[in-house]
């Protein structure tokens, strides 16, 4: 019989003693640190060289396209970076035992990003567009994320990866299959997976979208918003945008905070969609997504709360903007992390049915907003 | 909204910019020196190579440094880009100066330098002859004379011109003229405190004393001008240390390693005999008596600076002896800095030893390669290095097959190479399509043709933060920010814990970054012409400053002052002459007015010290007022020239603008003295303001008298003044009764006015004389001005006949104008059509006439969910001018407000104004010299931000230093 019984209760102080020591946990987490800052400008560490540095040195280096950043472009942010440091280095030299428990924190790291999260969805900064224009983008959101889950399950892909890429292709941020990682509990490989299939029809997308405007002869306006709605992902939306014309990258600045802050209706109607279907078909082999969840989890509903009081102006600008610090610090570690854990061949197991998915859902949902926006301007449903 | 746009920027372009095109042509077309580039040359203010850092000298005092790359004059023709020797420039700038024994740094080509040495001279140039708007070559360095406009006093000229540097910075403008009282007569005068009668003489000199500067006119009227002499500081030499100074404590009678060299101190009575060997301590390779060094500033002079340093050339070094404070506090070498005065208290004698160092020549070429030039140009107040100029020597062609040209040779660390790269390619016959520049990282600007289509006609560019371009964009600037090809730019605001709160706006300027609205129908801005066809702008205009989010109680606050309506037309407005201005969206017509002479005596003056709140709020308390709501007294700037204290002080307008340029007060720097280098009259004096100080010193004055023109009332008409000629005997109508001539003497200049009203009570009155005596006062003293006119009847109800001073008398009658319906309007009373405004008319601060009407809010104005509407001043007719709407506010941000106007029944909006969301609803609507003032006073910052809104970017956040100096000011 094992004396690990024994062992915790002798060490038991509080309910943290349930984690790891800080000497078993330290190499793991002193690995993430060091990478995090050598990835990211962060809060307080004045370290100039970071990748997030070099990729500016580059962005200048090679010129702007359409007046925008080549990586802003490619999507280069504060969890891009830790995770692609990472991932090399994880790859190239292999992870040590010893840092294994440290890396585990990633678990408790990204659900409490999320939480942190809440403060950057304000939907008052929303409302200058007017409600149609946020009813508009929330059915279109709607509509992907269901028709790519459906999508999903017709082309066999696993429900978590499926889930992942339905929930970043309809809130148009890549970033989202992060966020859901701890909500769908999705492999690392699918996580990986799906950003890299939304990234790659995104940035496709954003070269194509400005000949389907000028095909079908856009007005500038109109053409901010299907880039918006068509593509999410900021820098490649403002490729398109800026691509098209100057007009309609403004009204693409103009219009994205409507995108941005139904977002988390956007993921929470991926978690919700696939925990009731988990609940419903609780026998179902084919269904994985969030079946470890009990109920739903305590960050999600944390998040919420928070979520809702961010709406009330709880957390005033200076404070979110400090937050979004920590959210930086939090996520940059997470990534880190997950970088490390992830062997390439876990990426490529998930194969490449997911990116094929993204195309069709992408593109029909391209179309769709198309003769909707089309009509939508000639109808005057929709006024700029 | 925004494809509405480009018409109306046609609009701006024909309107805003046709005042700007005269100042255009130049003389001496063969060198572009003194030139600016095309007035819709792109501004790129960022470029990774290109260096704009905050730092210290050794005394801990700030200097702004930037680099930039210009191009000017160039053309594309036949399919290649033509650039005129001189037309690219490398400028590297200190918006201060940079003087030997201070360690002042300087970028050269990217590096960080030290200057350690300067040769200078001052240049005097003599009988330069220009004509208004001519930009005149005065010497073979390409300084230029530039007479901007001139404008009159009693009908006698006074002319306003600046000394351009080859770069094309200036650094004010300045007036002069030889037709007046010299402002030593002020001394003369015997003022009261508070108010006096209006002054009889205009005073001003015809030399302008600035500190290393002085420019004398000889002769002058309205076109044209003749300098006896321009003198100026022309630097011949300066030299840079590439490297940071070696400090070693100073050992008497001992010695201190230097690599592989000794260097030995001994104590002599009056410094120290410096003695540099080589490593066995046989071989002396350099040995002098040197002092140590202290900041006084007279050390640096010709004649002075030898005494201490020693310099041995063929081992590249310089060696100085200087109190080194103990941690070396206030140098760029540690972060940190604390209020330690200028100068050391305590410290130790340490050597400073410079190396690397490189010595450039002006007017020579660049050691490195010859392909360039060097230009050094001084501050022309304190003579120091200021710029450091590289610029091809040649000209040179781009074309597609040979579509770059080379930047001057950096030295470098690792590799000397070009410090940047001019790529131009995409040519046709007479466009471009493609340009950029490339610094010596390989890093690119974008490309500078915004429009693919339409090309470019050059290659004209300035990248970079150089202060330089400001004054290069005088010509264009107003044109340039009120382009709303892009909409119009918003910059986002900064969101803090605490709002930024005044109680009263009066004499403050608007949020730095207040969205500018241009043009926007109803608010006019058309050229109107007095009675002898002098054509003015009259424009209207909108500030709303001071405002800001209280989210505690969800609402926008506009303070008291903080919405102002503004009317103003190009120079002051003046009776006798049928001058219109604009009045709350009508033409009106001045007919008389009322001024005074405010004096304040012995009073003292801060030095005004911006600073910070914990919540990072910029706080000052040191304005001293001049008169209730006139103007306000600033001490905003000092310098130490040859250790004499010199103030700038600024006289501040209930505007928040300034009047004119910064007054220079200084004492015992007179230029007959020859124990200083520099000229500052110990008073200032300019038309009928004046400053006489008791002390001047650099934290503090006491002055001792000050003078300027305050404005009481005035009468207007919104009906056109009318011509009548009358013989004696005969009458016209004048309103509901008459006006009558009861005699005249054409002799005498007088005529016997009778008006009657309708029940035939009569009042007369004998008009003039208008003779010699009272046309050398006209237009603009009062008194005269009321000897030629008869008002009559009850207030706002009054009728007016005055003398035609163009033409009194015409065959054989007195010629009258005739005005009726008179409005009066008093300074400090509400406003008669909105009791909500109060009346705050100013002042020109030359002549006493009627500058700008300006029509501000007595009560706090609250936007909220309740109240998100709030109309302007209304006019005659009852009506709003117009209206602030606020349309998306969440309590916290703004995200959508704008301006609306109503013209003939039809409704006009500005685009939102809250684009990017906003914590406040300061702005600059209309185009008119207030607004001008604001724009003015941060033109880069917007120029700059003009082209990250172009591309939808962020500012690059600004660290360090920069940070700090940027919340002070923000």
């Amino acid at each position: 019989m094992s004396q690990t019984p024994y062992i915790y209760e002798d060490r038991r102080r509080s309910f943290l003693s349930c984690c790891y020591s800080f000497q078993e946990v330290l190499p793991g987490l002193l690995a993430m640190f060091f990478i995090a800052i050598f990835s990211n400008n962060l809060a307080g560490v004045p370290n100039p060289f970071t990748l997030e540095n070099l990729f500016r040195y580059l962005d200048a280096v090679i010129g702007p396209i359409n007046g925008q950043p080549l990586f802003q472009i490619l999507n280069s942010n504060f969890v891009w970076n830790p995770f692609l440091l990472g991932l090399i280095i994880g790859n190239t030299f292999g992870v040590h035992d010893s840092w294994k428990r440290g890396l585990s924190y990633i678990h408790k790291l990204m659900p409490l990003g999320i939480i942190m999260l809440a403060p950057h969805f304000v939907f008052g900064h929303a409302t200058k567009a007017g409600w149609a224009m946020i009813i508009f983008a929330f059915v279109i959101m709607v509509l992907t994320a269901q028709f790519t889950i459906w999508l999903g399950r017709r082309m066999g892909v696993d429900d978590r990866h499926a889930g992942d890429i339905a929930g970043a292709l309809a809130t148009g941020d890549p970033h989202v299959t992060a966020i859901l990682m701890p909500m769908l509990k999705a492999k690392g490989g699918q996580v990986i997976n799906a950003l890299a299939c939304v990234l790659l029809f995104g940035l496709i997308a954003s070269f194509l979208l400005p000949l389907v405007g000028q095909l079908v002869g856009m007005k500038d306006e109109a053409f901010g918003l299907l880039s918006i709605l068509g593509i999410g992902n900021t820098g490649q939306m403002y490729n398109a945008a800026f691509g098209y014309s100057y007009e309609a990258g403004r009204w693409a600045h103009y219009l994205e905070p409507v995108r941005h802050v139904i977002m988390p209706a956007g993921f929470l109607y991926v978690f919700f969609v696939l925990f009731l279907r988990s609940r419903i078909n609780p026998d179902d082999p084919e269904i994985h997504a969030t079946r470890p969840h009990k109920a739903v989890p305590l960050f999600v509903i944390i998040f919420i709360v928070c979520w809702i009081l961010a709406q009330f102006h709880v957390f005033k600008e200076p404070a979110h903007l400090a937050i979004f610090e920590m959210v930086k610090w939090d996520f940059s570690l997470a990534a880190a992390a997950l970088g490390l854990s992830l062997p390439l061949r876990e990426i490529a197991q998930w194969g490449l049915r997911g990116f094929a998915i993204t195309c069709i859902a992408g593109t029909a949902r391209i179309v769709v907003l198309v003769a909707a926006i089309m009509a939508a301007v000639h109808f005057n449903w929709l006024t700029f | 909204m925004f494809f509405e746009r480009r018409w109306k920027n046609l609009l701006i372009g024909a309107m805003v910019g046709a005042s700007c095109l005269a100042g255009v042509p130049a003389s001496g077309a063969e060198t572009p020196h003194g030139l600016q580039p095309a007035a819709d040359m792109p501004y790129i203010p960022d470029l990774g190579g290109l260096r704009a850092r905050t730092f210290k000298n050794q005394y801990g005092q700030v200097r702004h440094l930037a680099e930039s790359v210009v191009v000017r004059q160039s053309k594309v023709e036949g399919g290649k880009a033509h650039v005129p020797a001189g037309g690219l420039f490398y400028i590297s700038e200190t918006k201060e100066d940079a003087a030997p024994f201070m360690r002042d740094p300087f970028f050269v080509l990217g590096e960080h330098a030290y200057l350690v040495d300067l040769k200078s001279h001052r240049n005097t140039v003599r009988d330069v002859k220009v004509a208004k708007r001519e930009k005149v070559l005065v010497d073979k360095a390409g300084y230029r004379l530039w007479f901007d406009f001139s404008t009159d006093h009693y009908d006698k000229p006074y002319i306003q011109l600046a000394l351009i540097a080859p770069s094309g910075h200036w650094p004010l403008e300045f007036t002069v003229s030889d037709q007046f009282a010299h402002m030593e007569e002020i001394r003369k005068l015997d003022m009261k405190d508070g108010l006096n009668p209006q002054l009889i003489e205009y005073y001003l000199d015809p030399d302008y004393w600035y500190g290393a500067s002085k420019f004398t006119v000889k002769s002058n009227d309205f076109d044209k001008a003749t300098f006896d002499s321009l003198e100026y500081p022309v630097i011949d030499e300066a030299t840079f240390s590439l490297s940071r100074p070696w400090v070693l404590d100073v050992r008497q009678e001992d010695f201190r390693w230097y690599g592989t060299k000794r260097i030995y101190a001994f104590r002599h009575p009056e410094g120290f005999l410096v003695r540099v060997t080589d490593f066995s301590g046989d071989k002396v390779l350099g040995e002098k008596l040197i002092r140590p060094v202290t900041p006084q500033g007279y050390k640096d002079r010709d004649d002075a600076k030898d005494e201490y340093f020693l310099s041995i050339p063929e081992e590249n070094m310089r060696v100085e002896i200087m109190v080194q404070p103990e941690y070396l506090k206030h140098s760029d070498f540690t972060p940190w800095s604390n209020d330690v005065p200028y100068g050391w208290t305590d410290g130790l004698l340490s050597f400073v030893i410079y190396d690397d160092l490189v010595t450039v020549r002006n007017g020579e070429p660049w050691p490195l390669d010859p392909r360039y030039r060097v230009g050094l140009e001084a501050n022309l107040l304190t003579g120091k290095l200021q710029r450091l100029i590289l610029e091809n020597a040649e000209p040179f062609t781009l074309d597609d097959s040979s579509n770059s040209f080379d930047g001057p040779i950096k030295y470098s660390e690792v590799w000397n190479r070009p410090a940047f790269k001019l790529v131009a390619s995409g040519f046709d016959d007479k466009t471009v399509s493609e340009y950029y520049v490339r610094d010596a990282f390989f890093q690119r600007t974008d490309n500078m043709v915004f429009d693919g289509k339409k090309g470019r006609r050059d290659i004209d560019l300035f990248v970079g933060r150089a202060p330089t371009l400001i004054p290069i964009l005088e010509d264009s600037f107003l044109t340039r920010l009120s382009d709303k090809t892009y909409g119009i730019v918003v910059q986002g605001s900064h969101f803090t814990t605490h709002p930024q709160a005044m109680d009263n706006m009066a004499f403050n300027a608007p949020d730095p970054t207040a969205p500018f609205g241009g043009l926007l129908r109803g608010f006019n801005r058309t050229n109107v012409k007095n009675r002898r066809g002098d054509a003015l702008v009259s424009a209207e205009g909108l500030v709303i400053r001071g405002s800001y989010v209280d989210w505690r109680n969800d609402r926008i606050v506009i303070p008291r002052a903080g919405l102002f309506y503004t009317s103003r037309n190009g120079r002051n407005v003046r009776a006798l002459r049928g001058e219109s201005f604009y009045m709350l969206g009508r033409k009106a017509w001045i007919a008389t007015f009322q001024s005074a002479t405010f004096v304040r005596k012995d009073f003292d003056l801060d030095f005004w010290k911006l600073q910070p709140e914990g919540s990072l709020h910029p706080i000052y308390w040191q304005d001293v007022p001049l008169g209730e709501n006139n103007k306000m007294l600033r001490f905003t700037d000092r310098k130490f020239l040859d250790d004499r204290a010199m103030g700038l002080v600024n006289v501040v307008k209930y505007s928040g603008n300034n009047f004119g340029a910064p007054f220079l007060l200084a004492q015992n720097l007179d230029p007959t003295d020859p124990g200083t280098r520099y000229s500052v009259h110990p008073m200032f004096g300019e038309g009928s303001t004046w400053i006489i100080p008791e002390f001047v010193g650099d934290n503090y004055m006491r002055i001792k008298e000050f003078g300027t023109p305050i404005i009481q009332n005035i009468q207007y008409t919104y009906t056109e003044p009318k011509r009548v000629l009358l013989g004696v005997g005969e009458s016209a109508g004048l309103g509901v009764g008459t006006v009558k001539v009861l005699a005249f003497d054409e002799a005498a200049g007088t005529v016997t006015v009778e008006i009657a009203d309708k029940d035939g009570k009569a009042e007369t009155r004998v008009l003039g004389p208008l003779d010699e005596h009272a046309r050398n006062l006209l237009p603009q003293h009062q008194d005269i001005v009321n000897r030629l006119q008869l008002v009559v009847g009850p207030l706002n109800d009054r009728v007016m006949a005055e003398m035609d001073i163009e033409k009194p008398f015409e065959d054989g009658k007195a010629a009258l104008w005739t005005y009726v319906n008179l409005l009066y309007l008093e300074n400090e009373k509400p406003l008669p059509t909105d009791s909500r405004f109060m009346v705050r008319s100013d002042v020109c601060g030359h002549c006493y006439q009627l500058n700008e009407l300006l029509f501000d809010n007595s009560e706090e104005i609250v936007l909220d969910r309740n109240n998100p509407r709030y109309d302007g001043p209304k006019g005659a007719d009852g009506k709003p001018i117009f209206s602030i709407v606020v349309d998306n506010f969440d309590g916290e941000m703004i995200h959508a407000w704008h301006i609306e106007t109503v013209v003939r029944g039809r409704v006009f909006k500005s685009d939102n104004l809250a684009f990017n969301p906003r914590n406040n609803v300061d702005v600059l609507m209309g185009v008119n010299g207030t607004t001008e003032g604001f724009l003015r006073a941060n033109m880069l910052e917007r120029s700059a931000y003009q082209e990250y809104w172009r591309v939808g970017l962020h500012e690059h956040a600004k660290r360090g230093l920069d940070a700090w100096m940027a919340h002070k000011f923000q």
